[in-house]
């Protein structure tokens, strides 16, 4: 059983998405199997035809199936079908527009939800609060959709629409929360919380508070439990990070690829991923690294 | 071991909720677990009173542990304290806002998303859609925010409020479906598509387009996946119905319990997702497995049976 996981971005970009590459290998390792990796960057303009070559290259290579991470719905739905019409089963993480064997979906509003549930909890209904919004993206529009129903449903006001543009760091990197974070902290002073939507949209947003009075004392939420947000935790500046368990994640991506493999899965057969939970000051202790949680071996990059 | 499930309705009354409580007795079953059942009735006047009383209940009789479907999410608040005290377990489908044991969680809005998807890809961009919303509830609240979102999100025009009470059945039953989508019908003289939030609301859309001479007007989906509604869609009546695989949401609370009594995996509060599930479509009709044939439907018993 051979799979390749085009991985969305070069090794050491991004550690939530290196961490659930790593998964994915341990689950298809566990069911027998080998991952090898062709890397892509979606950060660039050609990544429809880099995620293509890659299918392409799978399909020469003779892998079995491939797993790819569906940030463009749209893509690459032809190279998929090349592949899938060559016998090599597609699993994606989300789900894209175009027919896949398989697919691994997110709970994002349900995260969304309870990250407002859980810093409402800390707070009164005379506090404000900030939201930044991501680039657009499904995953990231669904969290935002359940921050605001959260606090909604709290009764406790956002101050901002974290859906226009203005709000929205669209980089999805900590420079792009820092410019936001500084127009939004201006505009607003009387936010009393601040929820930035991703970790590193928080890494920036600890940047535009530095050397105001406000830093470590802002009660403040995001998403994805990085190494760094983590500390940023332990260090008291900030109160909390979901975890979204990203080994968990391409745990469940390698499974069903193995499923699908072993004609085990439904045809087009939907998958959620864990739901994970808040990593706070209270059970910091019990937090466990990401390369603990799972078998973490070197990832074998090319398909020779 | 014990354990007690506190179902929202009466049983025979939904289809669903019968369908999740043999889910969670089957799996329990399968490691020797005995699951017996409450039925305190959301749609009675006194329904949170009764709720409590059940998990007191089954706190006095010793049970290990119990399972609460949470209809509100601050309620059972005290009796869960209560039982909890006792070293019971309390384990609940959706997650309330004090402390519990563990919760499992549906993806409700990401069922709201990928029927208004579906029902898109039967339609022009554009189309005009109406929908029914549901009651006030914890699951259906977030199924509403997913089909809006999502009926945005796929290009589709929505033309009225589905938080408006002339088009909210909040009687979850197939008259309110009737009386809410007769409204619709209306005051909408010409729509491309329909979305009753539940299969229980949609058998009521039908008769109410029937009534009005628009059967075959609109394209319809809705969700739960049950039985009439299938057969709906393989009359060409109805055109799809997500299956969130209602016994599987049972068998995943069973399997929690069964790990956790059985094999010391700690629960720790946290929280897990019940299956995604898939929509049933006229194309996908032949993959279909009836409910009762995905666990074994034993009797339920009640707490004193």
């Amino acid at each position: 059983m051979r799979v390749l996981y085009v991985n969305p971005l070069p090794e050491g970009g991004n550690p939530a998405i290196d961490a659930l590459a790593y998964g994915l290998a341990a689950a298809v390792r566990q069911a027998g199997g080998e991952t090898r990796v062709l890397t892509t960057d979606f950060r660039l303009p050609d990544i429809g035809k880099q995620t293509a070559d890659a299918f392409d290259a799978a399909v020469a290579a003779g892998v079995d199936a491939i797993v790819m991470y569906a940030l463009d719905p749209t893509q690459p739905a032809e190279a998929a079908a090349r592949a899938r019409a060559a016998g090599v089963r597609v699993v994606s993480l989300v789900q894209p527009d175009f027919e896949v064997d398989g697919a691994v979906l997110y709970p994002n509003f349900n995260q969304g939800l309870f990250m407002a549930t859980w810093l409402a909890a800390r707070l009164t209904r005379e506090d404000r609060i900030g939201i930044i919004g991501g680039p657009g993206t499904a995953d990231d529009n669904e969290e935002v959709a359940g921050l605001l129903y959260g606090f909604r449903r709290a009764g406790i006001p956002v101050v901002n629409d974290p859906g226009l543009a203005e709000w929205r760091n669209m980089t999805d990197v900590a420079d792009g929360g820092h410019e936001v974070a500084v127009r939004l902290l201006a505009q607003h002073p009387e936010i009393t919380a601040l929820v930035p939507y991703n970790d590193e949209s928080m890494l920036g947003t600890l940047r535009a508070l530095d050397g105001d009075p406000r830093l470590g004392r802002l009660p403040m939420v995001s998403r994805n439990a990085a190494p760094k947000a983590v500390q940023a935790v332990r260090d008291g500046l900030t109160s909390g990070t979901w975890d979204i368990e990203p080994t968990g994640i391409g745990w469940a991506a390698g499974a069903l690829a193995a499923r699908v493999l072993n004609g085990d899965a439904a045809p087009g057969e939907l998958v959620m991923s864990p739901v994970g939970r808040m990593v706070h000051a209270g059970n910091l202790d019990t937090w466990k690294p990401w390369e603990q949680r799972v078998d973490w071996r070197p990832l074998v990059h090319g398909l020779d | 071991m014990r354990v007690l499930f506190v179902s929202p309705m009466a049983y025979g009354s939904n289809q669903a909720v019968d369908a999740l409580g043999h889910g969670l007795e089957s799996r329990l079953a399968a490691d020797g677990i005995d699951c017996r059942v409450i039925h305190p009735d959301f749609r009675h006047d006194n329904w949170l009173e009764a709720y409590g009383e059940a998990v007191r209940a089954g706190a006095e009789s010793g049970v290990d542990a119990i399972v609460v479907w949470v209809i509100d999410a601050g309620e059972p608040a005290e009796a869960v304290a209560y039982a909890r005290s006792k070293g019971i377990k309390v384990v609940t489908l959706e997650k309330p806002r004090f402390p519990v044991d563990a919760s499992v969680v549906y993806p409700n809005f990401n069922h709201g998303v990928y029927m208004a998807e579906s029902l898109a890809e039967m339609l022009e961009p554009g189309a005009e859609v109406a929908v029914v919303g549901g009651p006030d509830v914890v699951d259906d609240i977030e199924l509403m925010l997913g089909i809006t979102y999502g009926v945005k999100w796929a290009g589709l025009r929505l033309v009225n409020d589905p938080e408006d009470p002339r088009y909210k059945n909040i009687t979850d039953v197939a008259e309110g479906g009737r009386e809410k989508t007769a409204n619709i019908l209306a005051d909408f003289p010409k729509l491309d598509g329909l979305i009753p939030y539940n299969d229980e609301t949609m058998l009521g859309a039908v008769q109410a387009l029937e009534e009005a001479g628009r059967l075959g007007e609109v394209k319809m989906v809705s969700r739960n996946g049950t039985p009439k509604a299938v057969d709906l869609i393989r009359r060409g009546i109805h055109h799809g119905t997500w299956d969130p695989d209602i016994p599987g949401i049972g068998t995943t609370v069973g399997d929690l319990l069964a790990r956790h009594f059985l094999h010391g995996e700690p629960l720790d509060g946290q929280v897990f997702v019940s299956p995604i599930g898939r929509m049933i479509t006229a194309d996908s009709l032949d993959a279909w497995v009836p409910w009762e044939q995905r666990v074994t439907y034993n009797e339920l018993k009640g707490l004193d049976a």
